[in-house]
């Protein structure tokens, strides 16, 4: 069955229930990379715009790129409401806005009479600018209610550790559009139907974690929120733990990778405890205790991209180590020519190649590119082949894919797309800084972009310890593509263990009434 | 009547070869192997991981060179060999290259694997 039918069989068998259901206040759904996440959101948007269209609704995202399928699914799930699309009342808006698109903070300003601020005014790049600025206008103006449902994609993206950033112990970005929300009962005042999706491991910024807590800090009860359910048996936390993008084997890859769990010192990040392993989908066997062995296995079932059942060449996860950058893009161009040329694979929306390091390394991939008569597309510029384009009104921010081009992107740039092959270079700067756990997570970003075939590539040798355990986690997977052995040698520097915290939370709650 | 296949066996699984002329693919095989041989790699065991990729691919690019829209190799690995077909196998340690006509060789380890049809 093809990727397309498995994924409209979900729309009307298994996405539609937690779609409509309409939550009577804060929702959170965590699900792991390609499990469909932008998509329930999108059909819960929908929904709620068709049974309710005199409601105000945002959806909310940062990755520019990924406007279109937003709009696309949207618009998708409301012809098979046989519903209109009232843009007054449902928006999609950039979490940001620019001078010629609106966004949620920019809206927000407006709506309250003051000038919004830009790029140029902040210190702080990307989402960590926003959070500066949402930060000065909560202190600025007492932010009046706009929406009755603000919806959050890629939640993850939009909190941070650095409490340099936090608005009295809040996330502010967060705060920001809680604060913008209308009370769903007069009665509650604090209860506001803000729905975000996150992947924790998706996270570039921070190990922080959106959770009740993190988000709405510890007055008035806020961060228990999030426990039990509503009315209707509706849930306040949805966990997705299927992968319907990437096939399974290199959501293991990519999982042990970016947890370091074959570190040499112990595994860097993630649960650790056997339940919160589940949630994502694994089984364990062993024990989460000091020098003991454990197994992994990612059951085929939990995956239902059908390549997860693939082995043939090349395989699923493979990884390539060079001497030298010209080595590495001159290998790099022969296997994009390859398929190119020889497999007749069209590279627009096929062939995507993530960067870890500079877009200025990518100057020698380019020229490779180039005499071999590849076009190639960075996203948002003007057009294919172009590195830079200067003048800022030709850029097209939401254009990931071009024409008869490979795409060359950012971690960054890459998230919420997808390809069939994925190859992801400058694996040398997490090899630099192995402990770095966002640069660990950028990798897993990178691989996770997959629908088919990701291959890592980097420059050095296996005497390496960060590859050497790339090198481990290959030849493992080459015996068995589904499970995976570590030694736990002891509690990670990151214990993520997300559900039961939340459950702690909700004993303590419950000893305490 | 049944036709007997030619397989090759990389990484410890069978690639049915869809050539059915045996001297040509053995002469692209020696190209990929004097191709693989004048590769440098950072050391010795990553160098034993990518040897059997590269061969492949430097297989590939050799036949797109002389038929372009036909594929050289099956692109499943398979088991599905049979007494009489042809295997032909790499040693990467020793750079040569084994061809046997009656079957798979006792000494070549092949992983046994169901064989999924996607």
């Amino acid at each position: 069955m093809s990727r397309d039918k498995e994924l409209n069989k979900i729309d009307i068998c298994v996405l539609n229930k937690l779609a409509s259901d309409i939550p009577q206040g804060p929702q959170r759904v965590r699900g792991i990379a390609g499990s469909g996440k932008t998509r329930l959101l999108c059909q819960k948007a929908a929904y709620m715009h068709a049974n309710h269209p005199d409601w105000d609704i945002a959806y909310v995202f940062f990755t520019q790129s990924v406007f279109q399928d937003i709009q696309n699914n949207i618009e998708r799930t409301l012809i098979g409401l046989g519903k209109e699309w009232n843009p007054e009342k449902l928006r999609i808006l950039h979490a940001w806005g620019s001078y010629d698109r609106q966004g949620l903070y920019r809206y927000i300003c407006q709506a309250h009479g003051v000038l919004p601020l830009g790029v140029k005014d902040t210190p702080h790049k990307f989402a960590k600018g926003l959070a500066f600025i949402s930060n000065q206008l909560l202190e600025q103006i007492t932010i009046q209610p706009l929406f009755d449902a603000i919806l959050i994609d890629e939640g993850q993206d939009m909190v941070f550790k650095e409490t340099e950033f936090h608005y009295y112990g809040k996330q502010p970005i967060y705060w920001m559009a809680y604060s913008a929300l209308r009370p769903v009962d007069p009665q509650n005042p604090e209860v506001r139907r803000l729905i975000w999706a996150y992947d924790e491991y998706q996270n570039i910024n921070t190990m922080e974690i959106p959770s009740a807590k993190a988000i709405f800090g510890e007055d008035k009860g806020l961060d228990k929120l999030l426990l039990g359910n509503y009315k209707g048996n509706i849930p306040k936390s949805i966990i997705m733990k299927d992968s319907y993008r990437t096939p399974g084997p290199v959501i293991l890859a990519a999982h042990a990778i970016c947890m370091g769990m074959l570190n040499r010192e112990g595994m860097i990040a993630g649960p650790t405890q056997k339940a919160e392993w589940e949630l994502l989908g694994y089984t364990v066997t062993g024990a989460f205790q000091k020098n003991s062995r454990v197994t992994l296995e990612r059951p085929p079932e939990n995956s239902r991209n059908p390549l997860t059942h693939f082995q043939g060449m090349p395989p699923l996860f493979s990884f390539n180590l060079f001497s030298s950058e010209s080595e590495e893009y001159r290998k790099l161009t022969q296997n994009i020519y390859k398929l190119i040329r020889i497999q007749k694979i069209p590279p627009k929306n096929h062939i995507l190649v993530v960067y870890l390091n500079k877009k200025q390394n990518m100057d020698l991939l380019t020229e490779n590119l180039k005499q071999n008569g590849i076009s190639f597309y960075f996203p948002g510029e003007s057009d294919v082949n172009i590195t830079h384009t200067s003048d800022y009104r030709q850029k097209k921010p939401r254009t990931f894919w071009e024409h008869d081009a490979v795409t060359i992107a950012s971690v960054n740039q890459a998230k919420g797309n997808e390809a069939d092959f994925v190859f992801v270079v400058g694996l040398d700067v997490i090899a630099a800084d192995p402990m770095n756990i966002q640069s660990r997570n950028s990798l897993f970003v990178a691989m996770t972009r997959t629908k088919g075939w990701v291959t890592l590539m980097g420059i050095g040798d296996t005497t390496d310890p960060f590859y050497h355990e790339i090198i481990q986690i290959w030849d493992m997977l080459k015996e068995d593509p589904f499970s995976l052995s570590f030694e736990y040698r002891g509690k990670p520097k990151y214990p993520l263990d997300v559900e039961i915290d939340e459950n702690q939370r909700h004993l303590d709650l419950t000893n305490s009434t | 009547m049944t036709t007997s296949s030619t397989w090759i066996v990389l990484d410890k699984m069978c690639y049915r070869v869809l050539e059915n002329d045996l001297p040509l693919v053995m002469e692209l095989f020696h190209k990929a192997m004097s191709d693989v041989l004048n590769t440098s790699y950072p050391d010795e065991e990553i160098r034993r991981f990518q040897l059997p990729h590269d061969f492949y691919d430097a297989a590939l690019l050799h036949y797109a060179r002389i038929s372009p829209s036909n594929p050289l190799f099956g692109f499943y690995g398979l088991n599905n060999y049979k007494e009489g077909d042809t295997v032909i196998s790499v040693d990467f340690e020793k750079m040569k290259i084994h061809c046997e006509i009656a079957g798979i060789p006792q000494d070549i380890d092949v992983r046994r694997q169901e064989i999924v049809v996607l």
